[in-house]
C-alpha cells in the first residue's frame, strides 16, 4: 500500500476541517497524509513518521508554528516545510525563511499553487538541498 | 463601485434614500415591512422536492429566501443561508460560494457545507481573476456551453472528448480543458456564476450529489436562481456598506470641522484674555457660568426650537470680548477707574467684536447680534443699541449675567474682587434693571446646586 504513495505528508492546523480537507486533496493525488493539530503532538509525530513535506500553520495552540519549527528541523532535517497561514507579514515571512522553512503560503490560497509547491519540493528535494532551497522560496508567490 | 451605483434602478434608489434616512437617525436596521416594491423578481421556477414532502417546495422557500433578503445587511447572512438551503434540498457531497472581495483583488470562499474533509475550509482558498473558470464566466463564453450559463462538470467531459466538438476552435477548446482543470481542484460537478448587471460577483460552487444521479434542468434552474440572489444580497451590502462609509465620512468632517472651530475659539479667548492680565480665565468661566444657568432656563420655547442654541451660547460666550483686542493697554489695564472717554473706548468693544467676526461666514448671525448686545441693559440704559428687555437676545442676557458675576468676583484693575454674597446681593439689586430677572433666577438656582464653579473666588 505504502508503495503506492508518491510521498509522506503532514498537516499541523488546529481546525480540523482543513486537516481533513488537506488530507483527502492529497490522498486523491497519491500522496500519504498524516496529520496534528498542535506542536507537542506534531513534534513526535515527525520523529516517527518523517514526513517528506510539513504543511504548517503558524497560530498553534501552546507553541506556535514557527517556535515548533527549529526542533522539526533537528528531529528529522529531511522534512521540508511549508508555512500555510493567514499572517501575511513580511517578519513572518523572514522568520520562517531563516528558521528554514522552504515554502510560505498566505491563506486564502491558490490550491494550484499548494499542489505545484508541494510536488516541487517532493520531486526537486535534491535541488533544494543543495542551496537552491531559497530560491524556491522566493519563487512561491504570496498574495 | 461607481459602476456599481450606476447599475441601480428606481427601486434601488428607493432603498437608498431610505436606507440613508434610517442612518441618519441612527436605526441602523431596515425593516422589511416597510420595502413594498424591492423584492426582486423571481424566474418561475417549478420544482418538485424529490424527498418526504412535495407540498413544500422550492420556488416558495426561495421566494421567502429572496423577501428575507432585504432583512440582512450583510450578504453573509443570505450566502449561508442560501447554502444552507442547498445543502438541506439537494443532497450534494459539498457545496461553496466564492465572493469577490476588492482588497484581495480574487474570489474568496465564504462559506462552504458538507462533510468534513469533503468540504472546503471556509476562508481557505481564493481564485484569481485570471483563473480559467472566473475568466470563462467574466467574458460570458460559458452561456457558449449551456443557456443557464450553468458549467457542468460532466458535459464538460463530454464535450472534450468528442472530436467534432468546438474541433475547429482550439482556443477555445485549451480554455475549456483549464476549467476542467479547475473544477478537478475544487472537485465542483456544477459551477454557476452569480452576475449582477453582467458583472461576475461571485461563484457558487457544488460537488457531486450524494445519489450520484445528473442534477436535473429545474436544480440547475434553481441555483442560478440562488447564485443571482447571492449577487443581489452582496451588491446590496456594499452599496449599504458604502453609504454607511460616505455618512461617516460626513459626520467626520463635520466634527473635525467643528472641533477645529472651537478650539480656535478657545485659543482667541484665551488670547483676550491673556492681554487683560487681571482678568485670566474671564472667557472660559463665563462659558461655564453661561452653560449651567442654561441647565436652569432649557424649558423657554427659544431654547426649546432652537437645536444648535447650547453649541451657540458656547460660542458666544467663549468669543463675547473678542472685541478687547481693539483696546489699547493702557486703558485696558489701568488702575483706578476710568475717565469718560476712556470707558467711551471700552465700552466700543463689542461693536468691534462685531467687526471682527462679521466675515466668519459661517458663524451663525445670532452668534455675532449676541456678542454685539452683550452690554444692553434689561431696562434699555446700555450699550451700544440701548434694546431693551426681552428684545435683547436670550444669547445676550444669559452672557450678560455671567459676565457681571464674573467681573464681580474677579480682580479688575478698577475694582477689588467683592465678596461672594456682595455679588449676589449686587445681581438681585440689578434684576429687572440690568438683568433680566428669570435668568437671575435661574443663576441662583444654579448656584445653590453648587453649579457654579468658583475657580478663581
Amino acid at each position: 500500500m505504502k508503495d503506492k504513495k508518491i510521498a509522506k505528508l503532514m498537516v499541523v492546523d488546529v481546525e480540523i476541517d482543513i486537516c481533513n480537507f488537506i488530507k483527502s486533496f492529497f490522498e486523491e493525488r497519491d500522496f500519504e497524509v498524516v496529520y496534528a493539530h498542535n506542536s507537542l503532538d506534531a513534534l513526535p509525530m515527525v520523529e516517527r513518521e518523517k514526513p517528506d513535506v510539513l504543511i504548517m500553520d503558524i497560530k498553534l495552540p501552546g507553541m506556535s508554528g514557527l517556535d515548533a519549527l527549529p526542533y522539526i528541523k533537528s528531529i528529522n532535517p529531511d522534512t521540508k516545510v511549508i508555512i500555510v497561514t493567514n499572517i501575511n507579514d513580511e517578519e513572518k515571512i523572514n522568520e520562517a525563511r531563516s528558521k528554514g522553512a522552504e515554502g510560505y503560503i498566505t491563506k486564502p490560497l491558490l490550491l494550484e499553487e499548494l499542489l505545484e509547491t508541494v510536488k516541487k519540493i517532493c520531486f526537486k528535494s535534491d535541488l533544494i538541498t543543495q542551496g537552491s532551497g531559497n530560491k524556491l522560496f522566493s519563487k512561491i508567490k504570496r498574495k | 463601485m461607481e459602476e456599481l451605483e450606476n447599475f441601480v434602478d428606481s427601486n434601488w434608489l428607493n432603498f437608498q434614500n431610505l436606507f440613508i434616512e434610517r442612518l441618519m437617525v441612527k436605526e441602523g436596521k431596515v425593516k422589511p415591512n416597510t420595502i413594498n416594491n424591492s423584492a426582486p423578481s423571481l424566474p418561475n421556477v417549478k420544482f418538485i422536492k424529490a424527498t418526504e414532502n412535495p407540498a413544500n417546495n422550492y420556488h416558495e422557500t426561495l421566494l421567502n429566501a429572496s423577501r428575507s433578503m432585504i432583512r440582512f445587511r450583510s450578504p453573509e447572512h443570505l450566502v449561508k443561508m442560501i447554502s444552507k438551503l442547498i445543502d438541506r434540498e439537494v443532497k450534494v457531497l459539498h457545496t461553496g460560494i466564492l465572493v469577490y472581495q476588492e482588497d484581495k483583488n480574487a474570489y474568496v470562499l465564504i462559506d462552504s457545507k458538507g462533510e468534513s474533509g469533503k468540504k472546503i475550509p471556509i476562508g481557505f482558498i481564493r481564485l484569481t481573476i485570471d483563473n480559467a473558470l472566473i475568466n470563462l464566466f467574466e467574458e460570458g463564453k460559458n452561456y457558449l456551453l449551456s443557456n443557464s450559463g450553468a458549467v457542468i462538470y460532466d458535459d464538460l467531459v463530454l464535450g472534450l472528448g468528442n472530436i467534432n466538438f468546438i474541433s475547429n476552435n482550439l482556443n477555445f477548446r485549451t480554455t475549456l480543458e483549464k476549467v476542467k482543470g479547475e473544477m478537478d481542484l475544487l472537485k465542483a460537478s456544477l459551477a454557476i456564476p452569480c452576475y449582477f448587471k453582467r458583472k461576475l460577483l461571485g461563484v457558487l460552487i457544488l460537488g457531486k450529489k450524494v445519489s450520484g444521479e445528473r442534477f436535473t434542468r429545474d436544480e440547475i434552474n434553481l441555483f442560478v436562481t440562488l447564485a443571482n440572489d447571492v449577487a443581489m444580497a452582496i451588491t446590496n451590502s456594499q452599496l449599504i456598506k458604502n453609504l454607511q462609509k460616505r455618512v461617516k465620512e460626513v459626520e467626520e468632517s463635520y466634527k473635525r470641522e467643528h472641533r477645529l472651530f472651537i478650539h480656535t475659539a478657545l485659543a482667541l479667548a484665551t488670547a483676550i484674555d491673556a492681554r487683560d492680565a487681571y482678568t485670566q480665565g474671564h472667557s472660559e468661566r463665563v462659558t461655564s457660568f453661561s452653560m449651567s444657568i442654561l441647565d436652569e432656563i432649557n424649558y423657554l420655547p427659544e431654547v426649546v426650537k432652537d437645536r444648535k442654541f447650547r453649541e451657540n451660547l458656547h460660542i458666544t460666550a467663549l468669543l463675547h470680548d473678542v472685541g478687547k483686542i481693539g483696546i489699547p493697554d493702557n486703558i485696558l489695564n489701568k488702575r483706578g477707574s476710568l475717565t469718560q472717554d476712556e470707558r467711551q473706548v471700552v465700552n466700543k468693544h463689542p461693536l468691534i467684536g462685531t467687526t471682527i467676526l462679521y466675515p466668519i461666514k459661517e458663524l451663525a448671525p445670532t452668534i455675532i447680534k449676541a456678542i454685539r448686545n452683550h452690554q444692553e441693559w434689561f431696562n434699555g440704559q446700555g450699550y451700544p443699541d440701548r434694546l431693551k428687555g426681552k428684545d435683547i437676545p436670550i444669547l445676550s442676557r444669559i452672557i450678560g449675567v455671567a459676565d457681571a458675576f464674573d467681573a464681580m468676583t474677579s480682580d479688575r484693575p478698577y475694582r477689588s474682587k467683592l465678596k461672594l454674597d456682595l455679588a449676589m446681593g449686587e445681581l438681585k439689586k440689578y434684576s429687572g434693571v440690568q438683568f433680566d430677572p428669570e435668568v437671575v433666577s435661574a443663576f441662583f438656582r444654579a448656584y445653590k446646586k453648587d453649579s457654579i464653579l468658583l475657580q478663581k473666588v
